[in-house]
């Protein structure tokens, strides 16, 4: 298991076909870890490029912080990931909380990104917490900070094993998924961090020079951003799937198709550009 | 030593090496070289996490190398296939892959 020391905190990293010339870096949900690109969006997209992905700090196989959850910070992680294996340039892919760190890196090293692919973003005032505040009726980040291990378990182990018997097994997988949530809820600043997100400034999206795309479910309860995006992203493709805001999670190697369908046609117009100058 | 009796020291030596793998993932606390059966699936059977799996493919990778390139033939198959499938499968394939390279 490849392990890069980034900004201090070891990352479980992953890579497929390293010859080819252009990298595409994929970036996780919150929750979300390399192996829901592993078996089936990343294999497709290595038959062409350079595919890393990683774990979020704290997440999956990678080492766990005790802060640093905000945006700015989490597109830093990306940057001394590019830095620390030598990629001047890659394509990033975001899914959700993943999605927006992507953005948040475009607009803050513009020279580092090349073309930019967001599945499902939400606007950063739309994060878990503000939903699970809503849903349960909470009122304070305290609150969300104490309850949200047991509110989210309960959905995973009905949706694992519903009313019937826990294995042994299923126990195990079941306390590590709450393990890990305990640790993001009590032990860092992720909440918070969340909490005090900004929307993002118009005048920045409006300097994103990389091609991009943008990938939504027509169910999905990220539409607001979707539209958001796709009226001040200057160059964006705006794709509009049948599914809600788990659509690429569900239909990994499809939206892996729509990925690559997009590098290759912007790839070509920039190379007609190229060649008209 | 025929050819008969070589796949099976081979196929034997693949299997010892992979639940030594799964135990080294899962965790001595959890299983057991000896608790785990060739007919045991990934997910319902020994129940293994996804990322746990990739970590399982990692050390396939590193022990096998490009002999046998378990991530490309896993991304064959499509997730429901993955899903429900046998440690014996991937015995058989490594074993396939070794031989061929032979």
């Amino acid at each position: 298991m490849a392990n890069i020391k980034v900004n201090g905190l070891k990352l479980h990293v992953q890579q497929l076909n390293r010859k080819a010339s252009e990298t595409i870096i994929l970036i996780p949900g919150l929750l979300g870890n390399v192996a829901q690109w592993y078996f089936t969006f990343a294999p497709v997209l290595a038959k062409n490029y350079h595919v890393v992905m990683f774990d979020l700090k704290s997440h999956g196989k990678s080492e766990k912080g005790k802060g640093g959850f905000d945006l700015k910070k989490m597109a830093e992680d990306v940057l001394g990931l590019m830095n620390a294996l030598e990629i001047e340039k890659a394509h990033l892919v975001g899914y959700s909380f993943g999605a927006q760190i992507a953005l948040k890196f475009a607009v803050i090293f513009p020279d580092r990104c090349n073309q930019l692919i967001l599945l499902e973003s939400p606007s950063p005032k739309h994060s878990m917490v503000y939903q699970v505040m809503e849903e349960q009726n909470l009122k304070t980040l305290e609150e969300v900070k104490q309850q949200l291990p047991d509110i989210v378990m309960g959905k995973v182990k009905n949706q694992m094993v519903g009313e019937g018997k826990v294995s042994r097994g299923k126990t195990r997988v079941l306390n590590s998924i709450m393990a890990v949530f305990k640790h993001l809820c009590w032990e860092t600043t992720l909440i918070e961090d969340l909490d005090r997100e900004e929307e993002f400034e118009n005048e920045d999206l409006l300097m994103i020079a990389s091609d991009t795309l943008l990938l939504y479910g027509s169910e999905s309860d990220c539409l607001d951003e979707a539209n958001n995006l796709a009226k001040w992203i200057p160059s964006n493709h705006y794709l509009l799937k049948e599914g809600g805001h788990w659509y690429p999670l569900e239909n990994p190697v499809e939206v892996a198709e729509d990925v690559n369908n997009f590098l290759f046609k912007t790839s070509k117009s920039i190379f007609s550009q190229i060649k008209a100058l | 030593m025929d050819i008969i009796n070589q796949h099976t020291e081979t196929k034997a030596s693949i299997e010892t090496e992979l639940k030594k793998m799964i135990v080294e993932v899962i965790g001595e606390d959890f299983i057991t070289e000896n608790e785990i059966s060739t007919e045991d699936t990934f997910t319902d059977g020994l129940e293994m996490e996804s990322i746990e799996i990739v970590q399982f493919a990692d050390l396939v990778k590193s022990q096998y190398g490009e002999k046998a390139d378990l991530t490309t033939w896993l991304s064959d198959m499509g997730l429901e296939k993955i899903i429900d499938l046998k440690l014996q499968e991937v015995i058989d394939f490594i074993e396939h892959e070794i031989t061929m390279h032979n």
